[in-house]
């Protein structure tokens, strides 16, 4: 006398309830002073465990919708970060080229603005803009950060091959794309 | 002659025992991100250390107790416990910061990454706390952290406009880019910084390891009275020399390594050796102290004999501590924490947990029964209430604000 449940599982037919005893109701019988726990919801929490486990994960793949207001905060703050990064690299790269830092610092400093720069860069892609307007600032946003990254790279290479000619031209590089974002977060 | 000495090396230990990773990072950070506008910050927790580490030393020399004997004792045996369960896991944290900083000067160092460094400070700090006797780790560690008065000689060196940085201090405002909730959360880091709860513990511990006595209450003050202040300003002109070379390039800090750069534009290559010498020996010192402030601690409660002095036979319960805490502490670097973030996070908890430690200091302090007329004056009353007001304040703000500022991001 079971039937198939919307949840794929199975339940008493509601039909039969003195063949199911104390199982007829939606609730079993509570043992000494612990609450009642439906019956269907026993039942159900694997499902629902299920279900916000996937829900959890789905998040991690893909950043919340955000307001307009809160897309574009989300850009200027990754600006402002791959911004700082390229400053933060480019200091140290100047400084090594005038000979007065040493070059486990430098590395540690263009390598470190590096990962913070790409994990901005990250951050921005994950997130979906709400609206037209908001794909249209990302995407403005999306081509300088990409440059900064790509520049950061180029200029940690150069850095470990000791060649200084190709540490000024990253460094030559990353100029435009930092002061457009600089303009960007300024505006 | 050799008192003289004594007195300059206690000093001069104290200056360079007061500044640690959390002094570090939030310095770097703080004057990149705000200027000077936040130097007060500094001025207000170096005061409250002052205050409170006078009355916990008196409270060491003359009753010849520890904090955590007073807490314990004053505070009955529930209160102590919670205390030492906040105090403890606070300082586990911190001294996971300790380890991982190390490690991060010496990645800057070597260019090796500092997880794989991690492990082995974690061993030499045991070897520290185990082997080293008490007077050798302070004096030696001290002096060398005193290797970081190289960011003084660089503001000196490099054109720094001295006008800027004393009209940001003296006229504070809020940058119109950060918003309050961020200025008060990186206000109260660097106030955290000043007064972890570890260092009043250790300077309590190690006045009882040095035995001192009332007739060397002069000692302590001296420590307290001219070794802090300069270890503070020491914490200032970290954020002076990042306030100057790293705000207008608009540079934020996120790495230990850019906290150097102002000192290796200034001074060169021999100056930025220096400035990690200092990061190296400050922050080891501290890992060492906070590693045997967890073993004080929980030995003091507990009643078990306890010391650097005595052999780890003749305390192994305390020794047994200091191992664990450091296995833990190590273990929770090697998870790959950003050890800069859990630094901010530290120093932000203890900051709102710092009351438990410092309210029966001056209870304690105002106890005949320990200190006979040695007690708190009233105007140390007045000053040691206001601060301890402040420091509630603080305690009830800073969660809501480490969730409305993310952790200061």
């Amino acid at each position: 006398m079971l039937e198939r449940s919307p949840w794929g599982g199975v339940k008493p037919r509601a039909a039969a309830p003195q063949a199911s005893g104390a199982r007829q109701g939606l609730s079993r019988p509570s043992k000494g002073t612990s609450p009642t726990v439906p019956y269907d919801l026993r039942r159900l929490a694997p499902h629902l465990l299920a279900a916000v486990l996937a829900g959890c994960a789905l998040a991690g793949c893909v950043g919340p919708t955000l307001t307009p207001d809160g897309y574009r905060h989300k850009v200027l703050d990754s600006a402002k970060t791959v911004a700082a990064a390229a400053a933060s690299a480019t200091y140290a790269a100047r400084l090594e080229l005038g000979g007065r830092l040493a070059f486990a610092v430098a590395d540690t400093v263009v390598s470190g603005a590096e990962q913070d720069a790409g994990d901005a860069q990250q951050a921005l892609d994950s997130r979906q803009p709400p609206d037209a307007a908001s794909m249209a600032l990302g995407e403005r946003a999306r081509a300088p950060i990409r440059e900064v990254v790509d520049g950061l790279r180029q200029l940690r290479i150069a850095l470990r091959r000791g060649e200084d000619a190709g540490m000024r031209r990253a460094l030559g590089a990353l100029a435009r794309p930092v002061d457009d974002l600089q303009a960007m977060v300024g505006s | 002659m050799k008192r003289v000495l004594s007195l300059t090396l206690g000093v001069m230990t104290a200056i360079g025992g007061f500044v640690d990773i959390g002094n570090l990072v939030t310095s770097g950070v703080t004057g990149a991100r705000f200027g000077t506008a936040l130097t007060w910050a500094i001025l207000v927790g170096t005061a409250g250390m002052i205050i409170y580490g006078e009355m916990a030393g008196r409270v060491a020399a003359v009753a010849k107790r520890p904090v955590f004997h007073v807490i314990r004792e004053r505070l009955g045996v529930r209160f102590g416990l919670a205390n030492l369960v906040a105090a403890s896991l606070l300082s586990l944290m911190t001294l996971a910061a300790e380890i991982g900083g190390v490690g991060l000067v010496l990645e800057l160092v070597t260019g090796v990454s500092y997880v794989i460094w991690v492990p082995l400070v974690g061993l030499a700090v045991w070897l520290t706390v185990w082997r080293m006797p008490f007077g050798l780790m302070e004096n030696v560690l001290g002096m060398l952290g005193l290797a970081l008065l190289v960011f003084i000689v660089a503001l000196f060196v490099a054109p720094t406009d001295w006008g800027a940085l004393w009209h940001g201090a003296t006229h504070p405002n809020v940058p119109a880019a950060e918003g309050h909730p961020m200025y008060f959360f990186y206000a109260i880091s660097l106030f955290g910084a000043c007064v972890v709860p570890y260092q009043v513990v250790f300077f309590s511990s190690g006045g009882r390891e040095d035995g001192w006595t009332p007739e060397r209450l002069v000692d302590m003050r001296l420590n307290v009275l001219i070794g802090f202040p300069l270890g503070g300003a020491l914490s200032i002109a970290i954020m002076w020399a990042a306030a100057a070379a790293l705000r207008p390039r608009q540079i934020q800090v996120n790495h230990l390594g850019q906290v150097a750069l102002p000192v290796a534009e200034a001074l060169g290559p021999v100056g930025l050796g220096l400035a990690l010498l200092g990061f190296a020996a400050a922050v080891f010192a501290a890992a060492a102290e906070c590693a045997l402030s967890i073993g004080y601690g929980v030995a003091q409660y507990f009643g078990w004999a306890w010391g650097k002095q005595r052999t780890p036979r003749e305390a192994p319960r305390f020794q047994a501590v200091c191992l664990l805490s450091l296995i833990a502490a190590t273990a929770l670097v090697l998870t790959s924490l950003d050890p800069i973030m859990l630094t901010i996070v530290a120093v932000v908890l203890g900051a709102a947990a710092i009351p438990l430690t410092y309210f029966p200091i001056l209870v304690a302090a105002n106890d005949r029964g320990y200190l006979g007329d040695r007690v708190n004056r009233g105007w140390l009353n007045v000053l040691g209430l206001l601060f301890l007001l402040t420091m509630i304040v603080i305690s009830v703000v800073t969660v809501p604000l480490l969730l409305i500022t993310k952790a200061g991001q």
